[in-house]
């Protein structure tokens, strides 16, 4: 649906939406977290160590964008692309925290590897959650966006701010670092080429 | 074969699922290679939504207390009184008085200092230093004095027996009332139980905050003693619990029938055994005994009997005072930072733990490098001591992990 604003032309309702959002009207903020908060989720679930990690830092990108919609400019800018750049900084600040402190120990006993009764699955999320730690920040980023929130290469491109050929290339290199990584822990699916 | 055209190539198979027919033989090998590397993300990302969609209602009830906190902070706060200028200032109608009472206060104050002097646990600021250190897990209880918002948190003033000991309550905290449901605010008068990590500004980070229904009077608040050397048949009220990060020591504050408060140095497997016992030690009654090592300044404590089951759980029994919840089996199986407990009755709980849990493993043989190194925590019994998350997972505060359960113990 569109709406015609006489003073601004077409909006449409993701637009409209962000407006709210600015103006922190809550109801918006209640529809922007149920359209979203998934994909934050899962953009920043492996680069984390744990499902506990991610559900926070997600909820923290949700504070964030709240405190600071003031500053945000949604002419042109999809609400998701402004949520992911917060998700980003937030993974990013995290990461070095705990690199300056060291991971706490009591949660590395219980989020390390899991006990081998356990699913295969859940071993599979341990080896893909190393696997990706070990890529660079685009290799992760692209390979998030690409197949674990399903965007295409022109939605990617656009939540990366890069063309559409650079996507393209860090996506063939994150792959192949991603497969040798895999094949590097002996994973089953993953055999070297 | 150029890098572009490999690109092309890749996003044209990932997007069909099929290599393009043009592929060379040399780009098939290594396109298939690179598609079953997106197929183990695949398959993990429809995982990962599920995830996702179980962590929401947690992260949905967080943002929605956030929110409420921004739009408190946001109402308009009361005018400032307005500001005298120096001429009224000295020439206030009350200023005499003011300056009279200033006067008494600072004799007061080097009165005060000077029969102090000696007895420096008096004060309920010192008090509050001596027991509450940075770290350590506590639990405590008192009667809210203030209550004030600050961002998404909370600082809650607490009027406990030994001092007036600062809450912060975050959108983390799991504020529970008599019955373990869900309770949406704290109020000014009310009594509450507190299980928390101790701040470095002496502050506690609260964890899980059990509400309880009885209006009570707020603590009468004195003079705290250590108890250096043992006293027989010293019995007490636990009014403190406090555990060190890594588990290697414990104190309490106990009330004695006289009214004499003691902070007593406890042995970890004293902890333990008071955590695994009721998972509100809180009000538990004790009866002090000389240590392993006579002279230490370490104590034993033992409660009134609490008979155990097979499972080295208590058979407790029901108590109308706030308590945190509690969980106490087996340990099933564990995924990750979640841990699957089985009770007495059969019922499968499913305890997360958090950067933030406290472990106490004495009895269990464990340690925590062989945890780390792999060693399983699988048919251990275990004590668990927290509240509930909003989306009804028991979040631990801190864990007692004892030996291998063995049905003929």
């Amino acid at each position: 649906m569109q709406v015609d604003d006489p003073a601004k032309g077409r909006l449409s309702d993701a637009e409209l939406l962000a407006q709210r959002a600015v103006r922190r009207d809550p109801d918006a903020w209640g529809e922007i977290f149920e359209q979203h908060y998934r994909a934050v989720f899962a953009f920043v679930r492996y680069r984390l160590r744990g499902a506990a990690e991610a559900e926070d830092i997600a909820s923290q990108v949700f504070e964030v964008a709240y405190s600071h919609s003031h500053r945000f400019d949604y002419r042109g800018v999809p609400i998701e692309a402004w949520l992911i750049g917060i998700a980003r900084n937030l993974c990013r600040d995290h990461i070095k925290k705990l690199g300056r402190r060291g991971y706490e120990e009591e949660l590395d006993e219980f989020s390390g590897p899991t006990e081998p009764d356990q699913a295969a699955a859940i071993d599979l999320r341990q080896d893909l959650g190393a696997a990706m730690r070990a890529l660079t920040e685009d290799q992760q980023e692209v390979l998030s966006l690409r197949f674990l929130l399903d965007r295409s290469v022109e939605e990617t491109a656009r939540l990366m701010n890069r063309s559409e050929d650079a996507v393209k290339n860090l996506q063939r290199r994150a792959l192949a670092a991603m497969q040798r990584s895999l094949a590097s822990q002996n994973y089953p699916g993953a055999s070297p080429p | 074969m150029t890098a572009d055209r490999f690109d092309d190539l890749l996003a044209r198979a990932l997007a069909a699922g099929a290599i393009p027919p043009e592929a060379t033989e040399d780009e098939r090998a290594r396109l298939a290679s690179l598609l079953q590397a997106g197929a183990v993300l695949e398959q993990t990302g429809a995982r990962t939504h599920l995830e996702a969609s179980a962590a929401m209602p947690a992260a949905r009830a967080r943002f929605e207390r956030f929110l409420a906190g921004e739009q408190q902070r946001a109402l308009p706060a009361a005018p400032p009184r307005p500001r005298r200028g120096f001429l009224g200032r000295i020439l206030h109608p009350n200023r005499g008085l003011l300056l009279a009472g200033g006067a008494v206060a600072v004799g007061l104050i080097a009165i005060v200092g000077v029969f102090a002097g000696e007895s420096l646990v008096t004060g309920t600021d010192t008090a509050s230093a001596q027991v509450l250190m940075p770290n350590d897990y506590v639990q405590v209880q008192g009667v809210v004095k203030s209550i004030t918002p600050q961002g998404s948190t909370t600082l809650v003033e607490l009027q406990s027996e030994f001092a007036d000991v600062k809450l912060v309550v975050s959108p983390d905290t799991s504020v529970v009332n008599g019955s373990g449901g869900q309770v949406s605010d704290i109020k000014a008068g009310e009594m509450l139980l507190v299980g928390g990590l101790v701040n470095p500004d002496q502050t506690v980070a609260a964890q899980t905050v059990a509400v309880s229904a009885q209006k009570q009077a707020a603590p009468q608040q004195s003079r705290l003693q250590a108890l250096k050397k043992f006293m027989p048949n010293l019995q007490g009220r636990v009014i403190l619990l406090a555990v060190s990060k890594d588990g290697s020591t414990a104190r309490v504050l106990i009330q004695a029938p006289n009214g004499t408060r003691y902070i007593v140095n406890v042995y970890p497997r004293t902890a333990e055994r008071l955590l695994t016992a009721s998972s509100t030690v809180i009000g538990a009654n004790v009866l002090v005994s000389e240590g392993e090592v006579p002279n230490d300044g370490i104590f034993a404590l033992s409660e009134s009997a609490t008979p155990a089951a097979a499972s080295g759980c208590p058979v407790t029994a029901a108590t109308s005072r706030p308590a945190f919840v509690g969980v106490c089996g087996v340990i099933a199986a564990r995924m990750g930072n979640v841990i699957f407990v089985i009770d007495a009755n059969r019922i499968t709980h499913r305890v997360v733990i958090t950067a933030q849990t406290r472990f106490l493993l004495g009895e269990s043989g464990l340690t925590r490098a062989s945890v780390r190194e792999g060693k399983s925590v699988v048919g251990h019994t275990i004590a668990v001591t927290g509240g509930y998350g909003a989306d009804g997972r028991v979040i631990a505060n801190v864990v007692v992990v004892g030996k291998l359960f063995s049905p003929a113990r």
